[in-house]
């Protein structure tokens, strides 16, 4: 697996990935703890529990309007009859016919559906500067971290709103990998708790199980650039990252879904090429 | 800067559920059965029947209990100095390290916001939201490995900071100086509510992070 991944980057990338060291077998380290820490037993067990205690409970859902949150959506609602509701941080660069897609499906659900707005537009154009028609990396700043910090401090008042101690999140990926693989992770915000949910890794869907979800929804790609986000972030800071640290953020969201089994490895190379 | 340790073997709250009524048997015997809505009945064509059944069960069982997922400390081997380290958790010091003088970008979150530093060659230069502690003082120690003086500086982190560390970087807790060999620099760590340094995801999990909230 971890071999394998490293050979599915392109070669321009392969340098960036020299802290990966495989051993004997071809595995790369976290892959290596990711084998030693998966449970399925443990990994059934959480889900049962968050099943049988989230029955009638106020339950939120990150919805972000992209495939996996929307999957994750579905899943709530049609297959384990939650109490979901949905909110949706407008960070400024979300499209609107994102936006669109997502309240019109949240309707066919039946889901209650809310946008928080905190525009990143300054932020972002200070780091990523516009100098002769392209955008430029100033440090390299991985720009998701700055919208998951401020997601985070709005949704938690959120919650507390919605006396909801549960938030479903649409990743693909494991939460946590040790001390076993979960799809589950505790969090603490001063005295107020929650736990969030990565419904589609504790569901173990697939790529190809989602497709048919996401048809099952009439959902059609909003076809932006970037290979897994409906944010335009990502498209425009890919080529400036690279050329700044010679990384490639995006990619890292796919090395984990090849890892937690989301994605084939042809399907990983059909994703880069 | 707290001293943490006393939280160390303390497990967190578990949280508070509210009371879910089990039908009783005579009403669960009355009740009609459930049938599968339409959504019900196409995701029967697309997911594991396993999973379906399990979660069918796992329906009809609704408990009242309090569940805490996620709270165990993290031992690994790869990562029992860090750890160790962690239980102190206070000044942390970075510096790069290496003979690549290639400038790093480094993301500190404080509670008072994001730090970004970009440091190359010894010098350092920051925007971005300052905390109390910032600009981190320059400090001088000496690499465990080398024995060669190197610049660096420090920062008092707390609970519930996060911390990305880029290849590259040595980190020291407390004086307490961690070989780049003896964890995985390019991770991200977190010194979670237990004053315990847990590190997960792999190397490039920050991405992945749009939705999946730092502790």
């Amino acid at each position: 697996m971890g071999e394998a991944f490293v050979r599915a980057l392109n070669p321009r990338e392969r340098h960036q990935v020299t802290e990966v060291v495989l051993n004997a077998e071809g595995y790369c380290m976290y892959c290596q703890r990711y084998l030693k820490n998966y449970h399925a037993e443990t990994l059934k067990q959480e889900l049962t529990q968050f099943i049988q205690v989230a029955q009638q409970k106020p339950i939120v859902l990150a919805l972000s309007g992209g495939k996996d949150s929307l999957t994750a959506l579905y899943l709530a609602k049609a297959l384990l009859q939650l109490e979901v509701r949905c909110v949706l941080y407008q960070n400024g660069f979300i499209p609107e016919h994102v936006v669109a897609q997502a309240r019109r499906i949240c309707e066919d659900l039946a889901v209650p559906f809310d946008v928080i707005s905190r525009s990143l537009k300054a932020a972002f154009n200070a780091e990523y500067p516009l100098h002769q028609g392209q955008r430029i990396a100033k440090t390299g700043l991985d720009f998701c971290q700055v919208c998951a910090h401020q997601l985070g401090s709005m949704l938690v008042p959120y919650l507390q709103q919605h006396q909801s101690q549960w938030l479903l999140l649409g990743n693909k990926s494991y939460a946590r990998l040790a001390p076993t693989v979960s799809a589950f992770k505790a969090h603490h915000r001063g005295a107020f708790a929650y736990h969030s949910v990565n419904l589609l890794f504790a569901l173990k869907i697939t790529a190809a199980q989602q497709r048919e979800i996401l048809a099952l929804m009439k959902w059609t790609d909003p076809q932006l650039p970037g290979y897994t986000s409906n944010c335009l972030i990502p498209g425009l800071v890919e080529s400036p990252r690279l050329q700044k640290l010679g990384v490639a953020s995006d990619r890292g969201y796919i090395e984990l879904e090849l890892r937690s089994g989301a994605y084939t490895l042809d399907e990983v190379r059909h994703l880069l090429t | 800067m707290p001293n943490l340790n006393h939280r160390i073997t303390q497990a967190p709250p578990p949280l508070p559920a509210a009371p879910i009524e089990k039908p009783k048997a005579s009403q669960a015997a009355q009740a009609p059965i459930a049938r599968p809505n339409p959504a019900e009945q196409s995701l029967s064509k697309i997911l594991d029947k396993n999973l379906l059944a399990d979660i069918q069960a796992a329906k009809m069982d609704p408990v009242d209990s309090q569940v805490t997922f996620g709270q165990q400390p993290v031992k690994d081997l790869t990562h029992v100095t860090l750890n160790t380290a962690g239980k102190n958790a206070g000044v942390l010091t970075m510096t790069p390290v290496g003979q690549d003088e290639t400038p790093q970008a480094y993301l500190l979150k404080g509670k008072s916001g994001h730090l970004n530093v970009h440091l190359g060659k010894g010098e350092y230069e920051m925007s971005g939201i300052g905390v109390k502690q910032w600009p981190p003082e320059a400090v001088k120690f000496k690499d465990p490995d080398s024995g060669e003086v190197m610049n660096g500086f420090h920062v008092a982190l707390s609970s519930g900071d996060a911390l990305f560390i880029p290849n590259g970087v040595k980190v020291s807790i407390n004086n307490d100086t961690i070989s780049h060999n003896q964890f995985n620099p390019a991770v991200d760590y977190q010194i979670d509510a237990n004053g315990l340094i847990d590190q997960d995801m792999g190397p490039l999990m920050r991405y992945a992070s749009i939705f999946a909230l730092r502790d």
